[in-house]
């Protein structure tokens, strides 16, 4: 196998990888407090890069934008929490699940508008230059996204372990009903998990745009893709969801590459399917689950 | 009621009908005419939809996916091998739900929003297929030149006839939906939705009922892609996207989740809306003005807009008087004896050597007991003994470590709780699983599962034979709940009753089975004295019909006078069997209970026993 060409599609591969673990990581995050998916994930991912490109194109600096866009999309998803999720928390969850997919479908519609439906771009935050790294040719770009992917990871990490609201989180993914009783503030916590997952989405949005430009209707990719990181580590573990995304990215990139660009999707939700199947749905584990009491995720 | 409700339904249809068909009247230009067989091919789409994701809750989101095969195959039969178009359509639903029945299985296994995922990816591998496989569907560019519509020769070339076709399929549709809907199957399809426990319990086959939904919705998706495909005269992968799976769920939202009407009004709304859209000029805030509706309608009105018109057609048609009073006198003729049951003595049910750990803690170990047909047997034993545990383990609810479980010789243990329902094992819960999205007959009627053989060809077409078994079972439910004592609540939720009353509800379903044995997990729990021993004169006439019964109850009080053998647990282990009497005379049952200190022949022992007499 030519080296060369691997690295060419692995590194990229890698870089949009980044994309995923973030959203992913989010999907991990607000699924285990609330117990619902949140399919506006993606969106968020997608107005961080746009209202970045649009608030730089209307010559505001970038060092303004780029906290600008991210505050906006944590606004946004703390308001679609406590408007959308937090009145009906005792409906079924289907209808949950159905909201967030409203949400969805709303923030794609206003970004067409607001953006219209032509790709907005960001020039590199150091220059549109180039580096090679395994002989691989990756725009300098790509060192932003490693970089700020892998601050966001450890400040989550660290922030999961170290701090009183982290250790809420991750009391409400062991047992959410015991973590209320034990006097844990969980709307508090689910409005601050949402607003962190919809900062940390557009952040991954605004670094990757200078690479893949912005597009209105990329949320959907964005939120399937991440997902498929997160459901790889059972919707329970970051560390997992994070690997699955980057293992997705290079995936798609590698099948984009040696088989068929215009199969790549059908490539990585075939083997999504594949997995899930193999795995016979992680949520579906024998009959156990049919015991009454059992927490649907 | 049910008179009031057929009397609806047929409004219903006729007002329909009487509005699709007059609208080329007031509209009869090419374009409205358009716009209104667009609607009619999202109508037939909407409807197993409904079903699917109202009836089932199962988030089935990539329906667009079967539009799309539906459009293509007719599209390419017809172009590319001169086909009837009517004749394509077909061998479109085929190909469509042969499909859907491939990928079904594996796919409902998914449950919530694993399965919206998983479902959109299917989609979504569908479009790249369609996009990739140039040769046979012509790439991004899409099939050319579809026919315009025929059935065997007989051209629909007029916009107006074709109007009409697509309209007599969707209402083909809806009235398959609407009698899947009064079946049991539609029964089946919402107790899985409020509960897969207790629909388990009563035979209910879930992942069966879930597949034929998802098969049937994929026909229904089918027809729709293949009207649309000869509307548009043409087929390409960009009409069923992502957005059109959307808009499709926007439309069963505002329609109303909860009716079979429901999809058709919300595909009717949104085409329209769509329009007015357009007309303003503002197709960009389509998207925008969709998410929103189904957004507010969730949030506000769950059952949409075919609930806001049944709720209103129910106030204007209710009359005055109050409702029957729930009659509580129990009749004790109103079941017939069951026939058919091994003579007394037989060995019912016998567990051996049952085992079953969760971590290092051994819930059930090694307990073994025999069930005598005819007895009743009462587990009893502290909290914590692990009763539940091995109720489930019987039930089927979880695997065993070790053992066996046998009903009259067959081993059941590594069958499943509605394969154990069916051999005709019936059982109540300790915490009511009761359907709360049905009224208390139909959850009574939910129980005669097992012995209905009416199956989704015959209940689709409504055939005679149908609706006499749906007379029969409603008769032998309403009987179940003149034994029980609850003649006059059947229609009511069962929302509406006492927990007490509740529980009957649940013993009537599990009477409904015609069981041989029914299993009762602490029927007593969170019912007062008067109820308590109510409840025991029902256990007892319920033995007399000759049932077996196997309780779970940790009150002595209750099975002293009940039971004629108890098994006794205690820290996972059997610790005693035999008659009431002679159990409760034993130092380990009287320990287990009172603590080892009361074992000690003082004044305290001989108070304790008192006690536990």
């Amino acid at each position: 196998m030519d080296l060369f060409v691997f690295f060419q599609l692995f590194l990229p591969g890698l870089t949009t990888g980044c994309v995923y673990a973030l959203v992913a990581l989010g999907f991990v995050l607000t699924a285990n407090v609330t117990g619902v998916i949140n399919f506006a994930q993606g969106e968020y991912v997608m107005i961080g890069g746009m209202l970045t490109a649009w608030l730089f194109a209307e010559s505001v600096p970038l060092w303004i934008a780029i906290p600008a866009a991210t505050l906006t999309c944590a606004a946004l998803a703390a308001a679609q929490e406590r408007f959308t999720l937090a009145p009906v928390r005792h409906t079924p969850h289907f209808i949950r699940v159905t909201i967030t997919l409203g949400v969805a479908v709303i923030l794609r519609g206003i970004a067409l508008i607001a953006f219209g439906k032509d790709p907005l771009t960001l020039p590199g935050f150091s220059g549109d230059g180039v580096f090679t790294m395994f002989n691989a040719i990756l725009p300098v770009q790509s060192l932003w996204v490693w970089g700020a992917t892998a601050a966001l990871l450890a400040a989550t990490f660290w922030f999961l372990k170290y701090t009183d609201i982290g250790r809420g989180v991750r009391a409400c993914s062991i047992n959410l009903q015991a973590a209320r009783l034990m006097g844990i503030n969980t709307e508090r916590l689910t409005l601050f998990v949402f607003a962190a997952a919809g900062g940390t989405g557009a952040l991954a949005g605004i670094v990757i745009t200078p690479i893949v430009l912005a597009n209105w209707d990329a949320g959907i990719s964005y939120g399937l893709k991440g997902f498929i990181g997160a459901i790889l580590g059972g919707l329970r573990s970051p560390s997992i969801a994070v690997l699955g995304g980057l293992g997705i990215g290079v995936l798609e990139s590698l099948s984009a590459g040696y088989i068929s660009s215009g199969w790549k999707d059908a490539i990585v939700y075939g083997a999504l399917i594949a997995y899930l199947l193999v795995r016979g749905g992680v949520f579906y584990v024998g009959r156990a689950t049919l015991v009454g009491g059992s927490r649907e995720l | 009621m049910s008179a009031l409700a057929a009397h609806k339904r047929t409004l219903a249809f006729a007002a329909a009908v009487v509005a699709i068909a007059i609208y080329p009247l007031f509209y009869p230009g090419s374009y409205p005419v358009g716009v209104g067989i667009v609607a009619g091919a999202m109508a037939a789409a909407t409807v197993g939809f409904v079903l699917l994701l109202g009836y089932a809750h199962q988030l089935a989101f990539g329906q667009a996916g079967f539009l799309m095969i539906g459009g293509y195959v007719n599209a390419i039969l017809c172009v590319n091998y001169r086909w009837d178009p009517f004749a394509a359509l077909l061998a479109g639903v085929v190909v469509a739900m042969l499909l859907a029945l491939v990928i079904a299985r594996p796919i409902l296994k998914l449950r919530g929003f694993v399965l919206a995922i998983a479902s959109l990816a299917m989609q979504l591998i569908f479009i790249v297929a369609a996009i990739e496989a140039v040769p046979i569907t012509g790439g991004a560019l899409g099939t050319q030149g579809v026919p315009k519509f025929a059935i065997f020769g007989v051209s629909f070339a007029n916009e107006i006839a074709f109007y009409y076709a697509a309209w007599v399929m969707a209402f083909i549709c809806v009235g398959i939906g609407l009698n899947i809907d009064r079946s049991r199957i539609g029964r089946a399809l919402k107790a899985i939705a409020a509960s897969e426990t207790a629909a388990g319990s009563v035979g209910i086959e879930i992942v069966t009922y879930k597949v034929q939904m998802f098969v049937i919705s994929a026909g229904m998706a089918s027809v729709a892609g293949s009207l649309g495909a000869h509307y548009l005269r043409a087929m390409d992968p960009n009409v069923y996207g992502f957005a059109y799976s959307l808009n499709l769920l926007t439309a069963v939202i505002i329609g109303g989740l909860t009716s079979v009407w429901g999809g058709a009004l919300g595909a009717t709304a949104i085409t329209g809306l769509r329009e007015l859209l357009r007309s303003l000029s503002l197709p960009l805030w389509e998207s925008v003005i969709m998410g929103m509706l189904t957004v507010v309608v969730l949030l506000a009105f769950p059952g949409g807009l075919a609930g806001a018109i049944g709720a209103l057609f129910d106030r204007l048609t209710r009359r005055g008087g109050a409702a029957a009073p729930v009659t509580v006198e129990p009749d004790p003729a109103a079941l017939p004896p069951v026939t058919g049951m091994p003579p007394p003595g037989t060995i019912m049910l016998s567990v051996d050597g049952a085992t079953r750990s969760f971590g290092n803690l051994r819930a059930v170990n090694h307990v073994s007991f025999n069930v005598e047909a005819g007895s009743i047997v009462a587990l009893i034993g502290p909290n914590g003994a692990g009763k539940t545990t091995l109720f489930n383990l019987i039930g089927g609810y979880q695997p065993l470590d070790a053992g066996t479980v046998k009903f009259l010789g067959q081993p059941i243990e590594s069958l499943m709780p509605d394969d154990i329902a069916r051999l005709g094992i019936g059982r109540t819960f300790q915490n009511l699983q009761l359907f709360d999205n049905m009224t208390v007959l139909e959850n009574v009627m939910c129980g005669r599962f097992r012995l209905n053989t009416c199956g989704i060809l015959s209940i689709s077409a409504r055939l005679p034979r149908v609706a006499r078994e749906e007379a029969a079972t409603r008769r032998a439910a309403r009987a179940a709940l003149d034994f029980v004592g609850l003649r006059g609540a059947g229609d009511m939720p069962p929302t509406a009753l006492s927990f007490g009353h509740q529980r009957l509800v649940e013993i009537a379903r599990a009477l409904a089975l015609e069981p041989k044995l029914i299993l009762m997990d602490e029927p007593a729990s969170g019912l007062n004295d008067t109820e308590t021993e109510r409840l025991a004169e029902l256990v007892l006439r319920i033995a007399a019909l000759g049932i077996t019964v196997l309780l779970v109850e940790h009150d002595m009080r209750v099975v002293m006078g009940l039971a004629d053998q108890l098994v006794v647990m205690h820290h996972g282990e059997k610790i005693a069997e035999g008659a009431p009497d002679a159990v409760r005379q034993e130092p380990e049952v009287i320990a287990a209970y009172l603590g080892q200190d009361a074992v000690e022949p003082t004044a305290a022992n001989r108070s304790a026993q008192e006690h536990v007499a």
